[in-house]
């Protein structure tokens, strides 16, 4: 029987967070009442033309150069041409001939766990639509939208599942969201959008097959699966004797598949050509370096940075590179003790974000300076864990620095030498069944009087000393 | 300027207007507005596919009946802050496509010299109301020689300023990259003071750029040399050639040298030229599709609805042009058509720079005769051929202006002086040095029946 592999692309367009509009200066916020933020310009009045938004250049360029890409130093804005009803002037302006960025390069990794690089096509910058609502038999149009800047990332046939697809696009989310900080990410909203071409080949061959498009599967929660069912019903029609069909195919969530949107009858002609109300864009080597230098250290950069100075586990690299601000806050509070990263990162990853919300990590009330100085009593064994927990609540609370409250607050004093000792002594002499139960063979009665001392303790005592002295104390008994 | 006066213009107006069908809307003389500025009283025709906010913008179309403007172009917010008036708006073929005026949803205009023969075209509103003295100065859009043409019938000055020296913002598009705003005029100096103020960068035209000195510098002869074009001046008619051949004796006279220069490219300028207009047309009239403003033919959805519209309110010609620059734009005839057209272009371009490494002008005819009788309009190729002598100065970008240089058959005559890119200064002294050394400005106003003086 034959085996198939996928063959997937993705097309993701995101929305570009500029004051103004990408060839008007309309404000941007589409959420305004229906269509107060339009002009001549955008709605496509007789005589208006477009003029180029720096802003939107600049954040074109930052994310070409994020992603690996070539930036043309001259490109071209060129006429899409076709008749819709949320465009105003029934051509769109995007760049087809020369695109902004070329040839950019994003890692995933695949099922082997290998990491692999997936190509990138183009990055080209164009103009969004305006938004059609449907009342009935009538159709509304909100113009609000229309002129929207939008960059679009083509990439190569490269990825091999929906798993490799949802990777790439959470990628693509981060760098514009969370690191470049140019896209608002409100993907219920359509701030990123993205559609898959799938089709499937037998294994081996280097051929492409008819594809199909899925429309529409920016989701984090079902992109995968979209992607996989579609896979999965191809290798079904090929394997039965059929053949796959050029259409377009939309997810439907409620039954977990993919259907027929449209067929595509033929190539569509948009009759492409140069844009003559902008001419060609260029820009100076100068420009694109001095926006290089102000990009922010980019995912893979960080991920490797991280492993190699803290030593830090996949899940505490994984949690630091999807949540850049978390990890600056790491990263301070690492700066005042670097010998204690590890600790850092794990406290910060377990305590601090039961309390912060990772989603939303701007003003934390604890000082990074505070959680490293908190790291640095538990590495000491200053502080026994359920006191640094509890020690934690009091900073959150006072705002003050760990060593100033365990100074003077008597819960976080340590045990004096021997005390600890003193108590073990005591739990053992106090409890004379339970040590003639565990001699006689009871070893889990161990917990019991670790328990035991911890409470004398009040939980100042530290619990590896407790254990280690217990079980000292009772090995002598045996004797 | 020297303006003849608000009265006396809509007195003009009122005696004329109904004859000519020069202006498509007038503002009441009432409703008229001018300000202090150095353009302070001197009215305005505005072609009617220039917006001027709360006037008409028909484009000539019947797309367009009673759409009123949102907003104003920069010329025309230039010219009013300098104080001039808007009086109307001018008559034109249907989205500036035509030499005749004769494709007007709104019926032609008529030569205000002699009313059987056409004004020119497309802008024959502008080019008439400024020849029977119905404005002091008037906007025209020239993509091919829509502004010359008719000056040159009309016998009056019409100039097409370099590429980008008038903002477009407001001027409907026809073909972007050819587009320019012109000024019709009867005298050159009315040209420069209205171009002192309208002309320049805007930042709502991104093709839009620095204007050029527009100061009289005078003009010596004895300094300029003058380029004539030898494959035009073999074929050319009976009609200009008088004209053309007293012209180059003045300059010569007055101590000018005259260069002989090659232009073997000329016979590619209509073909390169309808390739580029129209596919630039097919994509800038798809915004007139009957949803956003303007007529809508109701239909079933938006694929009918845009249809019927486009069908049933565009007019012959502007269908025959989107048809055209739809076919060259299309996949499989994009590289023989458009992208061939786009690299003659280059060359062409190229020949008239290397024109002005030898020369500071060149003196052609603006026309390849005088205004013909609107009953005996030539076929639609004839037609097209019409605008040999212009267009190049729009594929080109370059400056060039018609200038009134007599008469032939008690019609007039034009010609043509073409200079570099952004030597519009020049090109405006040359033109007042012909007007006072040249024409017989006298014999012209005489033969303007329309003329109220």
């Amino acid at each position: 029987m034959t085996r198939y592999e996928a063959v997937i692309g993705l097309e993701i367009h995101i929305q570009i967070k500029t004051a103004g509009k990408a060839f008007c200066r309309c404000a941007s916020d589409y959420n305004a009442a229906p269509n107060s933020n339009i002009c001549p310009v955008c709605t496509g009045a007789p005589g208006a033309l477009p003029v180029l938004n720096d802003e939107f250049v600049k954040r074109a360029v930052a994310f070409c150069l994020a992603l690996g890409a070539r930036v043309n130093l001259t490109s071209t804005f060129d006429r899409k041409n076709y008749f819709y009803p949320d465009m105003p002037k029934n051509y769109q302006i995007t760049q087809f001939f020369t695109p902004i960025g070329a040839e950019g390069r994003l890692a995933v990794t695949g099922a082997d766990g290998a990491e692999r690089d997936i190509r990138i096509e183009r990055i080209h910058m164009e103009e969004d639509t305006a938004k059609s609502a449907h009342m009935g038999e009538r159709t509304l149009l909100n113009f609000n939208r229309a002129g929207l800047p939008l960059i679009e990332v083509v990439s190569h046939p490269d990825l091999k599942s929906g798993e490799e697809a949802a990777q790439y696009f959470k990628k693509i989310y981060d760098i514009a969201v969370k690191y470049l900080d140019i896209c608002r990410g409100n993907m219920e909203e359509g701030n990123l959008r993205c559609d898959a071409n799938v089709s499937i080949r037998p294994v081996g061959s280097a051929e492409l097959f008819t594809k199909a498009e899925v429309k529409n599967v920016n989701s984090f929660a079902f992109i995968a699966k979209a992607i996989d069912y579609e896979i999965e019903r191809q290798i079904g029609i090929v394997s039965s004797g059929g053949a796959v069909e050029s259409e377009t195919r939309l997810w439907n969530a409620k039954l977990k598949r993919t259907e027929t949107m449209r067929k595509k009858s033929g190539r569509n002609d948009y009759r492409y050509f140069n844009e003559p109300d902008l001419g060609p864009l260029h820009i100076t080597t100068e420009f694109v370096e001095k926006i290089g230098a102000s990009l922010p250290e980019l995912p893979d950069a960080k991920r490797r940075r991280l492993k190699e100075r803290f030593g830090l586990n996949n899940e505490l690299l994984d949690l630091f590179v999807g949540y850049p601000a978390v990890c600056a806050y790491f990263e301070r509070a690492a700066e005042s003790y670097p010998a204690g990263g590890r600790t850092v990162a794990s406290w910060i990853a377990g305590e601090l974000l039961r309390v912060e919300d990772k989603e939303n990590f701007g003003k934390v009330a604890t000082p990074p300076e505070h959680i490293a100085a908190l790291a640095a009593l538990i590495d000491g064994k200053k502080v026994t864990g359920p006191q640094a927990k509890e020690l934690f609540g009091v900073m959150r609370e006072t705002g003050k620095d760990p060593g100033e409250i365990t100074g003077s607050d008597p819960r976080f004093q340590q045990m004096a030498g021997g005390e600890t000792a003193a108590i073990v002594a005591a739990v053992v002499r106090d409890n004379p069944d339970a040590v003639a139960k565990y001699l006689g063979g009871k070893d889990n009665l161990l917990g019991f009087f670790v328990g035991q001392a911890m409470k004398r303790s009040q939980g100042k005592a530290d619990p590896a000393e407790v254990t280690a002295l217990i079980k000292k104390e009772l090995t002598n008994r045996q004797k | 300027m020297e303006t003849l006066g608000k009265k006396e213009i809509y007195a003009g107006i009122a005696a004329h207007n109904t004859a000519l069908n020069a202006y498509l809307q007038v503002v009441p003389e009432t409703a008229t507005q001018g300000g202090a500025g150095p353009l302070s009283g001197v009215c305005v025709g505005v072609k009617d596919n220039i917006a001027v906010a709360g006037l008409q913008l028909t484009c000539g179309s019947k797309f367009l009946e009673g759409y009123i403007a949102p907003y104003n172009a920069t010329v025309i917010d230039r010219l009013t802050a300098a104080g001039a008036t808007v009086v109307g708006k001018c008559n034109m073929d249907e989205f500036a496509m035509g030499s005749a005026t004769t494709y007007s949803a709104y019926g032609d205009v008529l030569n205000p010299w002699d009313e059987e023969r056409t004004p020119g075209g497309s802008s024959g509103g502008s080019a008439a109301a400024v020849a029977a003295k119905m404005c002091d100065v008037a906007l025209g859009s020239d993509t091919g020689g829509s502004v010359r043409q008719p000056a040159s019938y009309c016998g009056i000055y019409g100039y097409k300023p370099t590429y980008g020296t008038l903002s477009r913002y407001g001027l409907t598009a026809f073909a972007s990259s050819l587009d320019q705003i012109g000024v019709f005029a009867r005298r050159p100096d009315d040209i420069r003071e209205l171009m002192q103020v309208a002309a320049g960068r805007d930042h709502h035209d991104a093709t839009s750029i620095e204007a050029p000195s527009f100061g009289a510098k005078g003009f010596s002869p004895s300094e300029m040399r003058i380029g004539v074009i030898t494959e035009y001046e073999k074929n050319m008619s009976a009609a200009v050639r008088p004209a053309y051949d007293r012209c180059i004796e003045k300059l010569k006279a007055a101590g000018a040298t005259i260069v002989p220069l090659s232009f073997p490219e000329y016979d590619t300028v209509i073909s390169v030229y309808q390739v580029v207009a129209t596919a630039e047309a097919s994509s800038n009239l798809s915004r007139f599709d009957g949803i956003r403003y303007t007529a809508r033919a109701e239909g079933c959805g938006f694929r009918e609805t845009t249809a019927q519209s486009r069908g049933r309110w565009f007019g012959p010609e502007v269908k025959r042009r989107i048809l055209l620059g739809t076919w060259v734009l299309s996949r499989a005839y994009y590289d023989s058509y458009y992208l061939r057209a786009a690299k003659v272009r280059t060359v062409i371009l190229k020949r008239w720079q290397e024109f002005f490494r030898q020369v500071e002008l060149v003196l052609t005819p603006a026309t390849a005769g005088i205004a013909f009788k609107r009953a005996e309009q030539p076929d639609t190729f004839a037609l097209y051929l019409e605008d040999i002598f212009t267009i190049p100065a729009n594929l080109t970008g370059m400056p060039a202006i018609a200038v009134p240089a007599g008469t032939h058959d008690r019609m007039p005559v034009g010609l043509q002086l073409t200079a570099d890119l952004s030597k519009d200064g020049l090109l405006l002294d040359a033109a007042a040095w012909l007007e006072k050394n040249f024409m017989d400005f006298a014999t012209i106003e005489r033969g303007c029946r329309h003329d109220t003086i």
